[in-house]
């Protein structure tokens, strides 16, 4: 039985009440800002226009996202199609999605405390690892990209175009 | 006419030096790989060479940037006619007559054509800027600043053009845009805008963090969607032997005149226009040969016809988008944005005074963009098979290591973590952006536009002591401001066309299909 997914169905309406937050918080923090003088157009001015537009945009998306949801299940109903939370693609992709933010986040962590060198070998090679196809997986080959990237970049930077980049754990390792 | 020679010799003088030379054929060949594999665009290519060109003099560093721009553009061309998926947005046209040509066993001859009249509308459109460019620069220079508030606001209004299906997405996309432009020091008084008392966010966020973060880390973060799945790519092998010349005849060759001049005039004035660029040049000559054909029903059963179209009006639309940035600092599409970036990065800002204070780089930009023409022409189809096994090479190992040039891209601009931080944030936007199917140009644009808007208007309204009379006085502030209404009357009544028709279309899946009977990526 074919499925039609929760996130297809709602995530229009969500990115509704998204906006509707973000229009919120900005509006509220354009009131923190202090002006100086007595101008008719002041620094509070434009962030106001663009909050009030966002808040227009939001009521018009959460609509959209309504009138989405209503076709949706009629559509649901006529095709007899199974309702779930996520397809079968978005619940394959879930994880791939969270452990690249994880490999993204860890290598500015650890860029400066660790260095260029090392961080970038190990979020290559786990970046690497991660979006390659089962069948085609060679860890070693992998390996030896990263760390012949990792050092071809770093000494191009540092001497070809005087770029610091951190040296981490390397600090005394002449490079 | 003979100062414009003049220059121009000076400009020549300065490119045609070994080290020029040598930057211009690196930044062709990269560009073209960029272009060629699809996923990565020339607006990722300028992105990560931007901080190879810090330690760069500038005109060299200009020289390479415009190679990288023209080959990303050109490179497009490979991949639609072998893969029959474009490289680049601006190759979308190119695949409807190029693969099946490839297809019937004459892709040496579909990649011949499109090289050349690639060469040959990128050539046009050199001379149309090399000539139109000055002329505008002089009678811009006379232009206050209310006149720049109005033609901000016009190329503000662009946005809806760029909307896609959605037009509340797309006008949020920039609105969103100009939101994060206006985070930090404003304009005039100086007063601290959502800085939320941190230092770093003072001076905002830089324009290339933002570009980086949502072109490249956005598309990496798109890719884990796709992670461990196998690749249904096939190239399509050339022939190459016994090929005499480019692949085609001369008669083929002259049949195509008026087909060619049409399309580059059509990718120059496309390009022109702030913020539509060769993506819609491509299509829209593709269209225009169509119907003006003799024989419009052989259209996508792969005739030369059609790839010409294509390829001389994308190609062309490259030259038409310089004209804006370099007459008044406003970025034709978002490879220009990234060049904006890269003339700020020198010292040196966009406009009109850019042809009276930096004559020679300039029109040394002129003599690199010929020079990266002519490279272009020998590179790609001489260098055709280097290209071909280069789109071999899985997108699960460049990926990871384009992320690490971004990163380090992002590290150079000051040497602190905190721009890193910023490029993931805007990978994380951009990643929701094609998620939630918002257009990404849109958002490009607010940034870079919303600022120039507020500060001029804020500038002229305290030169004419808050008297805003003077913007209505003015005749060309009346010719951007009207433009500017009927431009989003015109996409409002198609938006609504648009929207009948798509409701038609529109499946569960979400996905919604153009005229030519294709899924639209609005995120592009």
């Amino acid at each position: 039985m074919k499925e039609s997914s929760a996130f297809r169905r709602y995530g229009e309406l969500a990115l509704g009440i998204a906006m509707m937050a973000l229009s919120a918080f900005y509006l509220y923090f354009t009131t923190t800002i202090r002006v100086r003088g007595n101008h008719p157009i002041n620094s509070r001015t434009v962030p106001y226009i663009l909050g009030g537009m966002v808040l227009v945009l939001a009521v018009a998306q959460i609509v959209s996202g309504i009138k989405h949801i209503i076709a949706a299940n009629d559509e649901a109903r006529q095709l007899n199609l199974k309702i779930v939370g996520l397809s079968i693609k978005e619940r394959q992709s879930v994880l791939p999605i969270i452990l690249t933010f994880v490999f993204i986040i860890g290598y500015a962590i650890a860029f400066d405390p660790i260095g260029f060198v090392i961080s970038s070998i190990g979020c290559m090679f786990c970046m690497m690892m991660l979006l390659t196809p089962k069948s085609v997986k060679k860890p070693i080959m992998f390996f030896i990209i990263s760390v012949v990237v990792a050092l071809v970049v770093y000494i191009a930077f540092r001497r070809g175009l005087n770029l610091s980049l951190p040296r981490g754990l390397l600090y005394n390792v002449p490079l | 006419m003979s100062e414009t020679f003049s220059l121009l010799y000076t400009g020549f003088a300065g490119v045609l030096t070994p080290f020029s030379l040598l930057l211009i054929f690196i930044g062709v060949g990269v560009g073209i790989v960029f272009g060629a594999i699809p996923g990565l665009s020339a607006t990722m290519a300028v992105a990560l060479f931007l901080p190879v060109t810090y330690g760069l003099a500038p005109g060299n560093a200009m020289s390479m940037l415009m190679a990288l721009y023209i080959g990303g553009v050109s490179g497009g061309l490979i991949s639609a006619i072998l893969l029959h998926i474009p490289g680049t947005p601006s190759s979308v046209a190119t695949c409807f007559d190029g693969h099946p040509l490839a297809a019937k066993g004459q892709a040496a001859k579909a990649l011949g054509v499109g090289i050349v009249f690639s060469f040959i509308g990128t050539m046009f459109s050199i001379l149309a800027l090399m000539f139109v460019s000055p002329l505008l620069a002089r009678f811009a220079i006379e232009f206050g600043n209310f006149e720049y508030f109005a033609i901000a606001m016009f190329s503000l209004t662009m946005i809806a053009s760029l909307s896609g299906n959605s037009l509340i997405k797309g006008v949020f996309s920039g609105t969103l845009g100009f939101m994060f432009a206006t985070v930090g020091i404003a304009p005039i008084d100086s007063a601290k805008r959502f800085t939320f008392g941190s230092v770093n966010l003072m001076s905002g966020f830089d324009m290339l963090t933002v570009m980086i973060g949502l072109f490249a880390v956005g598309e990496i973060i798109s890719a884990a969607r796709d992670a461990g799945q196998e690749s249904d790519e096939v190239v399509t092998q050339p022939d190459m032997k016994n090929i005499k010349g480019f692949g085609f005849t001369w008669a083929e060759f002259n049949s195509q005149w008026v087909n060619t001049i049409r399309s580059s005039l059509i990718g120059i004035g496309i390009g022109i226009l702030p913020g539509i660029g060769g993506g819609t040049a491509n299509i829209l000559a593709y269209s225009v040969a169509k119907n003006q054909s003799k024989y419009p029903e052989k259209f996508g059963t792969g005739i030369i016809d059609g790839v010409v179209a294509s390829e001389s009006s994308n190609n062309s639309a490259v030259g038409g988008a310089l004209i804006p940035l370099l007459t008044l600092g406003i970025p034709g599409d978002t490879v220009t944005a990234m060049l904006l970036g890269g003339l700020m990065i020198h010292g040196m800002t966009p406009g009109p005074r850019l042809f009276v204070e930096h004559a020679d780089i300039v029109y040394g930009i002129f003599a690199a963009l010929t020079v990266a023409t002519v490279f272009m022409l020998i590179m790609e189809f001489y260098g055709l098979r280097i290209f071909v096994k280069l789109l071999s090479i899985p997108k699960h190992i460049l990926l990871p290591v384009i992320f690490c040039l971004c990163a380090v891209g992002a590290y150079g601009l000051n040497s602190r973590t905190f721009d890193m931080w910023a490029v993931i944030l805007f990978g994380i936007l951009g990643f929701g952006f094609s998620s939630f199917k918002i257009p990404i140009a849109p958002f490009i644009l607010g940034f870079i536009l919303g600022p120039m808007a507020e500060t001029e208007l804020r500038r002229g309204l305290n030169l004419h002591r808050n008297d805003i009379w003077p913007l209505f006085k003015s005749p060309i502030c009346l010719f951007f401001l009207g433009i500017a209404f009927i431009s989003l009357c015109i996409t409002a009544y198609k938006q609504i066309k648009r929207q009948k028709q798509t409701d038609l279309t529109h499946t569960l899946s979400g996905r919604t299909l153009n005229k030519f009977g294709e899924e639209e990526d609005p995120t592009i």
